[in-house]
């Protein structure tokens, strides 16, 4: 159920255990869509979320392949089709030499992709975030660890969502609007 | 703020009986090949030649394993890192081993006039024409018996000085941390010992293995050697830590975070190890200069170009390809099979770096299966010992300003 205007509930809280032990209590409950914001990185928080896996990997590998196809077709066809040159009396498709730049394009595009490949699955550039409307959020570059559970989980229920968050001991809850 | 889940084990040594099982095997596989060996030296034809170089091949892998532990072990010290921590006893270990390879450096000592051409008067050496001897009288200041002997126990006294002494100090600081700047005399002994490991393994390497071509040179050549080295060492490593682990202490205190640490570092080295090979096969290939092309040409010729493509697709390609996943680094039941390959890869290497300097005129494959056995000997006699070292000490270091680090909880892994 998705309540007009709302972008979810936001809980906030003070101390690592108790926001790890939340979202795990939140994901037992059935909760998928939410996050959790801190101001250091807390692997356990995003265990309990159930965050695994992403694709960057798989972005990365087919930018690496890529990469190095493309600078391996460069090299053959500057040095085979448009303008083969004798050097050393070797032949035109010299492989050996083509390998370092194949090397070197397969990094570049991998290290590109990972780049492009992370913002892009991240959504960023992103200009506007309906968390920031929540009160005090600025906190969670500082000292305030907070969970929010989104408007668009299909369990979400304004009331009970709310009577959830409060039993699992945080300092406030907050509707955020979007 | 958060309470450990786990806590050191109080017994850091790891149970004997595990250990003894394989001790004993390397023990029988050891005294039964060199039996093998001693007996087909003796009364197969050419069997001495055989012996002594397949003997040379086997003999610079294994102390290829001891100077990569050792010079993992400096790394470590300098890096700092909790993938080394892990396996810092298992490195001091398979560092250990000096002594016992420097006896086993006899037979080569003994046998030297049938292996180097640049002994005058030698089998080899009658084997060259007047232009090689004339190159060969020119490193005759490098290369000549009384010299290239006296060099041999000067190498091992610098790399046993070096790895005694880290390993001496390891025990001390476990039994009084704050009795000196432990973190300060092992980096700065770890700093220099890099660099002089550096020097003395190429000295070392470019007097047994390539002045079997006394006119043939590769400026990179030490440092394929060193990059096989981390491999070799690596493999190792990996294989004792995960048996390690199916008991105490080892069993708690290795997480899958290290394990996938430490298959990143040997997904490196076979990296490594394929940029400078192949850094010297395209200089070489691009000059195209008798002198240095003939190495070369001695490895393309007839069937020795199909054991190079092996070494390629399984040096290279294969683990490049499998060690490229996260989930299969962090997986035991893979991970052993496949250092232990790369190890067999790593003797078949040795093989093909060797072996094509010996027959000029044929440039045929030559294969005995004394190429196999010298290996297995002298690996079970190194293994033998190895273990008979890890099991007089802890396996796991008790203090150290990381350890408490390796008994938090495992990080999810996004």
């Amino acid at each position: 159920m998705i309540e007009a205007g709302i972008y979810g509930l936001m809980a906030e809280y003070d101390t690592v255990p108790g926001l790890v032990a939340a979202a795990e209590q939140a994901h037992e409950q059935g909760y998928r869509r939410m996050d959790t914001y801190s101001p250091f990185p807390i692997e356990p928080a995003a265990e309990a979320i159930g965050f695994h896996k992403n694709r960057v990997a798989l972005v990365v590998l087919l930018g690496g392949l890529l990469g190095g196809m493309g600078g391996y077709s460069l090299e053959y066809w500057v040095s085979v089709l448009a303008y083969p040159i004798n050097v050393g009396g070797k032949p035109w498709h010299s492989w050996p030499a083509f390998i370092p730049v194949t090397f070197e394009c397969t990094v570049l595009g991998a290290a590109i992709s990972a780049f492009i490949g992370m913002l892009a699955m991240n959504g960023l550039p992103m200009p506007y975030h309906p968390v920031f409307n929540a009160p005090n959020f600025t906190a969670a570059s500082k000292d305030k660890l907070f969970l929010c559970i989104e408007a668009a989980d299909p369990q979400f229920d304004l009331t009970k969502t709310r009577q959830f968050l409060e039993r699992t001991n945080p300092r406030i809850v907050t509707e955020v609007s979007n | 703020m958060e309470t450990h889940a786990k806590r050191l084990p109080a017994e850091l040594n790891a149970p004997a009986w595990l250990l003894d099982r394989y001790q004993s095997r390397a023990l029988i596989v050891g005294g039964l090949f060199t039996i093998l060996l001693i007996i087909g030296a003796v009364i197969t034809p050419h069997g001495y030649d055989h012996f002594l170089s397949a003997y040379l091949a086997g003999y610079v892998l294994w102390v290829g394993a001891s100077l990569g532990c050792m010079a993992l072990l400096m790394v470590n010290h300098l890096s700092a890192g909790k993938w080394g921590l892990i396996i810092r006893r298992v490195l001091e270990s398979g560092a250990a081993q000096f002594p016992l390879m420097l006896i086993l450096f006899i037979p080569i000592a003994i046998g030297m006039s049938h292996l180097f051409p640049w002994i005058p008067g030698s089998v080899r050496w009658m084997q060259q024409n007047s232009d090689a001897h004339t190159i060969m009288q020119h490193k005759e200041m490098l290369l000549n018996k009384t010299f290239f002997l006296i060099r041999v126990p000067i190498y091992f006294f610098i790399w046993w000085a070096f790895s005694t002494t880290l390993r001496r100090w390891s025990i001390e600081r476990d039994r009084n941390p704050h009795g000196r700047d432990w973190q300060r005399i092992l980096e700065n002994l770890s700093g220099i010992g890099i660099v002089v490991y550096a020097i003395t393994m190429t000295f070392a390497i470019v007097d047994w293995i390539m002045s079997l071509d006394a006119i043939w040179f590769s400026t990179i050549y030490g440092l394929i050697y060193l990059a096989g080295q981390g491999l070799t060492a690596f493999s190792i490593c990996i294989i004792t830590v995960l048996l390690l682990s199916q008991e105490e202490p080892m069993r708690t205190m290795l997480r899958k975070t290290e394990m996938h640490d430490i298959g990143k570092l040997l997904f490196a080295f076979v990296m490594l190890y394929a940029y400078l090979s192949f850094s010297q096969w395209l200089i070489i290939w691009s000059a195209n200069m008798p002198d240095e092309a003939n190495w070369y040409l001695h490895r393309l010729a007839g069937n020795w170009i199909n054991l190079g493509r092996f070494l390629i697709l399984f040096e290279f390609a294969v683990p490049f390809a499998l060690l490229l996943s996260r989930r299969l680094k962090k997986q035991p039941a893979f991970m052993v099979p496949l250092c232990a390959f790369i190890i067999f890869v790593r003797m078949v290497d040795l093989y093909w770096m060797v072996e094509p300097n010996f027959i000029s005129t044929e440039r045929q494959i030559t294969f005995n299966w004394m190429y196999i056995a010298a290996p297995l000997a002298i690996g079970g006699f190194w293994i033998f010992s190895f273990i008979r070292d890890l099991k007089s000490r802890p396996v796991l270091v008790a203090y150290d300003p990381q350890m408490e680090e390796l008994l938090e909880p495992e990080h999810a892994t996004a």
